[in-house]
């Protein structure tokens, strides 16, 4: 099959348009590549991928549980309130709907990158069971878009940030705003590889980041600001609290 | 404010049914051997042959028609979208081309044919994901998950997460009422901070509760390890109906595709 790219640049972006607007229903689930999306073989290769790094986190578990009793509880409590968070609607100014944050940027500064990978996978679980959010199928590149890429990136920008001199606040604006925007670079780069069939990976990849656009930069933003005003919260109110989990594994 | 998880589908898990009846474990199976054979699928015809029947079960179960078109409303915008990208951009066989401006869009109909594989594929493993969630209660599942030999560390955070999603969505129900009532959702700004407030007291009960978790949980005997209540034999009944539901799978596949599935 020929790659039909009489496309010129105006006309890719127009198609990207329209993707938005039958995408736009459900920006909620965007970050999330739905059950069925994945061709066999892809799905088989990502969950291949994902098992290495979910093993990593369960390992850091594993080791942090016999330092730490009461580990387990602590990070699925954590799990829990990052799950409650990711479901908050916020609105996305720029085409008047609502979007919800990753909660992995958060995640990843409060109990490090290995266990949030771990927490991700169960809540993408959570999603696509009940929820019908992502799926089982696709929970392997799910959990390295949104808990691998979203982890590593949101736990790497806050480090940076606090050794550069940043303060808190402005570490954590940023390890939300990194966790947000590399979930769905991945996530399109993900589905671009899935999608392109004999055509071109990289029009593939550009079509859906610019699908991904509208929506995405302003909700990573705004993800950075409920981020920062989160971490700036528990710091404030209860800095003890923190303090003590952040000696578990947590980035600060 | 609305929490996006007001309604988890194992919430309609507890009516009695055929379904619900079956045990989780070959559920599991059958629901995993039917996703795949469809994502296997190079032809629209086989997912269709699942998909119909899937659907059948989800309308026998009388769900509120609310929940199912919130479920369904993304994935019918991704059906589309795909449908869109892989009849605009690939082919080589031009159906119609629309004229915009100094471009041009011409659908193809090989790249059509190909979105509608993908797009069929999409709707059908949705629908048989969505079915298993509706006929499955949730600590069902875990346990058919630990029966598949996922790590059991994995397993017991899940289900304790589950258990405190419940706990701590309660406080933020609560707290999200308080701020509406003192207009902490009135503009943009406003609205953002009340979030940050309530994603930050939402950590700090979720730490607070942890605490005592692990406290009552000690009290409990618990020596870092969950224990699991043992699953009961597979009735032949269950396994009866199993077989039945993959051999069915099976035949259907190699009559739409022309190939054994394995």
């Amino acid at each position: 099959m020929n790659i039909g790219f009489n496309l010129t640049g105006s006309a890719v972006r127009i198609l990207a348009i329209i993707c938005i607007l039958l995408i736009l229903p459900a920006p909620a689930s965007a970050m999330h590549i739905s059950e069925g999306i994945l061709p066999a073989p892809w799905a088989i290769g990502w969950f291949a991928l994902a098992g290495i790094f979910l093993f990593w986190g369960l390992r850091r578990i594993k080791i942090e549980s016999r330092l730490q009793p009461e580990y387990k509880p602590f990070i699925s409590l954590v799990g829990a309130a990052v799950f409650i968070i990711s479901c908050m609607p916020i609105p996305v100014p720029m085409v008047g709907t609502c979007s919800h944050p990753c909660g992995t940027g958060l995640a990843a500064v409060l109990i490090g990158p290995g266990p949030t990978v771990v927490l991700a996978s169960v809540a993408l679980t959570f999603q696509a069971l009940f929820l019908a959010h992502g799926g089982l199928t696709t929970l392997g590149a799910n959990i390295l878009s949104m808990g691998v890429a979203g982890a590593l990136a949101g736990y790497a920008a806050f480090q940076m940030a606090r050794r550069l001199g940043l303060n808190v606040a402005a570490a954590a604006f940023l390890a939300g705003l990194a966790a947000d925007w590399s979930t769905y670079a991945a996530t399109a780069l993900i589905m671009a590889g899935a999608l392109h069939g004999d055509g071109s990976f990289f029009a593939m990849a550009k079509v859906i980041l610019l699908a991904f656009v509208p929506t995405q930069l302003p909700l990573g933003i705004l993800e950075g600001i409920i981020t920062a005003g989160a971490y700036r919260f528990v710091i404030n109110r209860r800095p003890q609290l923190l303090q003590g989990k952040m000696e578990m594994g947590g980035a600060a | 404010m609305c929490l996006e998880f007001d309604l988890f589908s194992d919430f309609f898990a507890r009516r009695e049914n055929f379904l619900q009846r079956l045990d989780c474990r070959l559920k599991l199976v059958i629901a995993l051997a039917g996703t795949g054979a469809v994502l296997a699928s190079s032809q629209p015809v086989f997912p269709v042959l699942i998909f119909g029947p899937a659907v059948v079960g989800l309308l026998l179960l009388r769900l509120p028609a609310n929940m199912v078109m919130r479920r369904y409303l993304p994935v019918l915008g991704m059906a589309l979208a795909l449908l869109a990208l892989h009849g605009f951009m690939f082919g080589s066989h031009p159906i119609f081309t629309i004229p915009l401006g100094p471009c041009c869009l011409t659908l193809f109909a090989d790249g059509l044919r190909h979105g509608v594989v993908a797009a069929v594929r999409l709707l059908t493993a949705f629908t048989v994901l969505l079915l298993l969630g509706v006929v499955t209660p949730a600590h069902d599942l875990f346990r058919a998950l630990a029966w598949l030999r996922l790590p059991r560390q994995w397993v017991e955070i899940a289900m304790m997460t589950y258990r405190y999603i419940f706990v701590l969505l309660d406080d933020a129900a609560d707290i999200a009422a308080a701020q509406k009532i003192r207009l902490g959702y009135v503009g943009p700004r406003r609205g953002l901070a009340s979030l940050s407030v309530l994603a930050g007291s939402v950590l700090i009960r979720a730490l607070d509760q942890s605490r005592r978790t692990h406290e009552a949980m000690i009290a409990r005997a618990y020596t870092q390890e969950l224990p699991f209540a043992p699953m009961p034999v597979l009735s032949v009944k269950s396994m009866a109906a199993t077989v039945f539901f993959l051999i069915i799978i099976a035949a259907f596949y190699w009559v739409c595709e022309g190939r054994m599935l394995i």
